[in-house]
């Protein structure tokens, strides 16, 4: 048997779903494979931890919402079937009307488009990138001077480590050594806990919960990771416009940071 | 026995029992609530997509081949909500799990002892870290206890994908769990 195959396997197989011949076999190679047997004791931890919870989320909910929640289903089924047959009978009674004045149904139709493009398209005509725009508001906040500078430190290693994952060629994915990126990574989840009690703005602290969850996937990554892998990372930082979002935060810290300099001088 | 009585109810249904879909509701909307809230850990967003769902299959039933299982059928689409649901999510705000709100909602599940809440909150992290259909796999697989073969029709994928997936999943959160918790 493939060592892929046997490691697909090995859920059912410890979970003794697997028919006879089948669990033999996955037998006999864990006893000569020492990489499968190694994937075993792993799956056998994850299924030991990730014990199913003995409440189910529904159980804590009452008889009495049960019921309402079923009297609201039917209802919601019900007034959309009022709403589709309303719909219905009205355009049966006035279709004719429509189709007799062609010109008319085509004037309405091209209006009513044209306001409907207009609803769309508003929102493209908007000047202000609203993630500016909130980090300038940044600018007027005054955390505590330390914090101001470690968070200053904080988010300038993250915009490094963030640029140099970024940076990263498809093409030397697999061949290069990423365990200076996964130990940065590592040291900055430790760093961004110790602002859990520290007094921060509350755009800061969403920005270090959004990057914390991108930095633990770093921290998890084997040394010469797979290509599917660096690249979904680097799909994260894109769609959340980490880089963006990191650089503002810096340029919003150290402007806090000359700020409070001046008035101290 | 219950099977044959969901069929019977599906072709009531079909022919516009409304009775019928109450009966279908009141057999399943524990399960579908169960389901959503493993994908999205919250009260209202679950009890939202369980209601849309049950909706959508009541629009659907027309298109529903009664030689199928119904129960698979309901899976699929509340799977497929949640999953729309946790989408749009994303768009809106970062793509992180509030640690405020598991921990809120940890204790309104059951009552543990602080390791144990610690453990939940960190799998529940876990969890929602993971790749959406890895994370879809965990819950239906795992979690649900469903069969490899209904996970695949839920997911609309091949059974040697949901094992792979199956695989990395476990694999991705053990990993996750021990940084985390030696963090």
């Amino acid at each position: 048997m493939r060592h892929r195959t046997v490691q697909n396997l090995l859920y059912d197989y410890l979970n003794d779903e697997l028919s006879a011949p089948e669990a033999a076999q996955v037998r006999d190679h864990l006893a000569r494979c020492n990489k499968c047997f190694g994937e075993q004791q792993i799956i056998k931890e994850s299924i030991r931890l990730l014990q199913p919870k003995q409440v189910k989320p529904s159980e804590s909910l009452s008889e009495t919402y049960w019921h309402n929640f079923a009297v609201e289903i039917l209802h919601q089924v019900q007034s959309g079937a009022k709403k589709e047959n309303a719909l219905k009978l009205w355009w049966e009674s006035n279709r004719y009307w429509f189709l007799s004045r062609k010109s008319y149904s085509l004037s309405i139709a091209g209006g009513l488009a044209l306001v409907i493009l207009a609803v769309f398209l508003w929102p493209l005509t908007r000047s202000v990138d609203p993630e500016v725009g909130n980090s300038i508001r940044l600018v007027s906040e005054s955390p505590d001077e330390q914090v101001n500078q470690e968070l200053s430190d904080y988010f300038h290693k993250s915009k490094i480590l963030l640029v140099g994952i970024s940076n990263i060629r498809s093409e030397d994915v697999g061949n290069i050594d990423l365990s200076v990126e996964r130990d940065a990574a590592r040291n900055l989840v430790r760093q961004a806990r110790t602002f859990d009690h520290k007094e921060v703005d509350a755009r800061s602290r969403m920005l270090i919960k959004a990057m914390e969850k991108i930095l633990i996937e770093l921290a998890n990554m084997e040394e010469r990771d797979g290509l599917s892998d660096v690249e979904l990372i680097r799909t994260g930082i894109r769609e959340e416009n980490m880089l963006f979002k990191i650089r503002m935060a810096e340029t919003a810290a150290g402007a806090r940071q000359e700020n409070s300099d001046k008035n101290n001088n | 026995m219950a099977e044959s009585l969901e069929r019977q109810l599906v072709c009531q249904v079909k022919e516009g029992s409304q009775e019928a879909f109450r009966e279908l509701v009141q057999m399943k909307m524990k399960q579908a609530y169960d389901l959503a809230y493993s994908f999205v850990n919250d009260h209202d967003d679950a009890e939202d997509i369980t209601q849309e769902s049950f909706v959508k299959a009541y629009q659907s039933m027309a298109n529903f081949r009664e030689d199928a299982e119904f129960g698979t059928w309901l899976y699929r689409i509340v799977t497929n909500t949640a999953l729309d649901r946790l989408k749009q999510k994303k768009r809106k705000k970062n793509r992180t799990l509030s640690l405020d709100d598991s921990e809120v909602k940890t204790m309104a599940i059951s009552h543990v002892n602080q390791d144990e809440m610690d453990l939940s909150i960190h799998i529940e992290r876990a969890l929602h870290e993971l790749p959406t259909l890895q994370r879809a796999v965990v819950i239906l697989r795992h979690y649900d206890g469903l069969s490899t073969r209904d996970v695949s029709k839920i997911l609309q994928c091949s059974e040697g994908t949901v094992k792979t997936h199956l695989h990395r999943g476990l694999k991705k959160m053990r990993s996750t769990l021990n940084f985390l918790v030696e963090a």
